[in-house]
């Protein structure tokens, strides 16, 4: 357990370790906290302040996603970077495994960004967060980010045949902005976008968190949270078929470190 | 002669840039989601002119992260690959080749007003009518040129800079706010408004939205024109001072790789 966390710590050292202080602040607080700010107001200009609530804290759990999906989808692409990439490759250890012990650390910092993203909502936008059942949105979050681990691990694998992850990220991560229901009301949308909207990780959670902020319970909102945790658990299970897929092919035309 | 230096620069630079895959999500697929997301955050907004915020908001939010992701980190990718001393060090002036490279990539940032535009006439099939066509070509052209200066500002501050990546990516959502490219200033608290006056994309912003809608007071019009103008001059004078006083500092400290 004491190498799992110090290799998470590690993992996390090795990815803002040579940024100073002020660096990391920049990207860690004063980025999400200009994100949030941005789609708020573009929100609150479009459709008033009815909304406000859930366009506050929808925009809250997407600031998870940098992390949760960029931080996580890099981790193999950092190592073919740093020339280890074989080693893992080659190593005995599961993919699984090694991929939640150098990922956790960024799961932790994600929720910790949402969090923050809440805290912005609250102090800025005055939304009166702890009169909604906050234990209950907290929790809902942290069952959104499995999934959007699970989409992180996706963009892994799929990374260990990419040479450039970021086009990819950039646009699965624009379209959670888009279709998960933060900034746009499902029921405007197409009805071709909102299925493709629930494919994505976020959508359920933050329909829940729209309940239960209109008075509903974690009990009258479990069918959603159970198919977002159904959609992280299909997730995983295709990352790690595609993983060893994809790691055989490389591995067979000897590409890992080349891409 | 010299004048093919400068073409033949802006003709590479342009194909290097669309060679890199953050670029082309920037370019392509960045303006395709920003207008999904403005035309249905606004279509039931109850705004009259929302077409303009739509074609010209998500134009000048591409156009920026466009400016943002390659002229202002041009100099830093050249530092990367070990060409800039080349570049500092060629018979062509080091300004002459930056400038032309700025200017290859705002033409080609330009394209996402095409996209933007062609997905609201042919896929929400809509009209975006502009009242006085000629007058916003002129407007478009000044903007066009404010942006040149802005970026020119930007590459020669981040020439000095370790980190100039980073700031790269912190530099998006502030402007987007700031100058009120799809939503208005007045959502601004005041004393942040005077700070987005000292913006030339404020002004662009404003004076394509009164071209494209029509104008109510000519002679704020002409203002906001003379000021845009008297603001991308002021940009373009400080980027050269900027420019001449990075020369002198990296020929004395020989500091042009390492800073």
């Amino acid at each position: 357990m004491k190498n799992f966390f110090k290799q998470s710590w590690i993992s996390f050292k090795s990815t803002y370790g040579f940024l100073g202080l002020e660096y990391f602040v920049l990207i860690k607080l004063v980025n999400p906290l200009f994100q949030m700010l941005f789609y708020v107001l573009l929100a609150t200009f479009s459709k008033g302040q009815s909304s406000l609530a859930i366009s506050v804290i929808g925009n809250a759990m997407l600031l998870c996603t940098f992390t949760c999906i960029g931080d996580l989808s890099m981790i193999y692409v950092r190592e073919r970077y740093n020339g280890t990439l074989k080693s893992i490759v080659a190593s005995s250890r599961n993919r699984m495994m090694l991929f939640l012990e150098k990922g956790s650390i960024h799961i932790l910092d994600a929720f910790l960004t949402a969090v923050f993203g809440l805290l912005i909502g609250y102090f800025i936008f005055q939304i009166p967060l702890f009169d909604y059942p906050i234990f209950s949105i907290l929790f809902i979050i942290l069952v959104s980010m499995f999934a959007c681990v699970a989409l992180g691990f996706l963009l892994a694998s799929i990374c260990l045949v990419l040479s450039d992850s970021n086009l990819i990220f950039n646009i699965l991560v624009m379209s959670m902005i888009f279709l998960c229901g933060a900034n746009i009301q499902m029921e405007w949308l197409p009805k071709i976008l909102q299925n493709i909207a629930y494919c994505l990780p976020i959508t359920r959670g933050l329909e829940a968190i729209g309940k239960l902020i209109n008075g509903a319970t974690l009990y009258d909102v479990r069918f959603l949270l159970l198919q977002e945790i159904g959609l992280g658990i299909f997730l995983f299970l295709l990352s790690s078929i595609l993983f060893r897929v994809l790691e055989e092919q490389a591995r067979k035309k000897a590409t890992i470190d080349l891409l | 002669m010299r004048n093919s230096i400068f073409i033949a620069t802006m003709f590479v630079q342009m194909r290097n840039s669309f060679a890199r895959k953050t670029f082309q999500f920037t370019l392509l697929a960045q303006p395709i989601l920003y207008t999904f997301i403005t035309y249905f955050m606004f279509l039931h907004s109850g705004i009259d002119d929302y077409l303009s915020y739509v074609v010209l908001g998500s134009g000048m939010l591409s156009l920026w992260s466009c400016i943002v992701f390659s002229s202002a980190g041009d100099i830093d990718r050249e530092k990367w690959m070990g060409t800039l001393t080349t570049i500092f060090a060629s018979p062509a002036s080091f300004i002459k080749i930056i400038f032309a490279k700025i200017v290859g990539n705002t033409i080609l940032s330009l394209v996402p007003f095409a996209i933007s535009f062609i997905l609201v006439r042919f896929v929400f099939n809509e009209t975006f009518h502009i009242v006085n066509l000629p007058l916003f070509i002129f407007v478009f052209l000044l903007v066009i040129l404010s942006f040149i200066a802005i970026a020119f500002l930007f590459a020669a501050a981040f020439t000095l800079s370790r980190k100039a990546s980073i700031l790269m990516n912190c530099l998006e959502y502030p402007i987007f706010i700031l100058c009120g490219f799809v939503f208005p200033l007045s959502l601004l608290p005041q004393g942040i408004q005077y700070l987005s006056y000292l913006l030339a994309p404020t002004w662009a912003s404003m004076l394509l939205k009164e071209s494209v809608n029509g104008i109510s007071d000519t002679n704020t019009f002409l203002s906001e024109g003379v000021i845009l103008l008297l603001i991308t001059v002021i940009y373009f004078i400080i980027g050269f001072v900027l420019f001449k006083q990075m020369d002198k500092k990296v020929r004395q400290d020989a500091s042009l790789e390492v800073c």
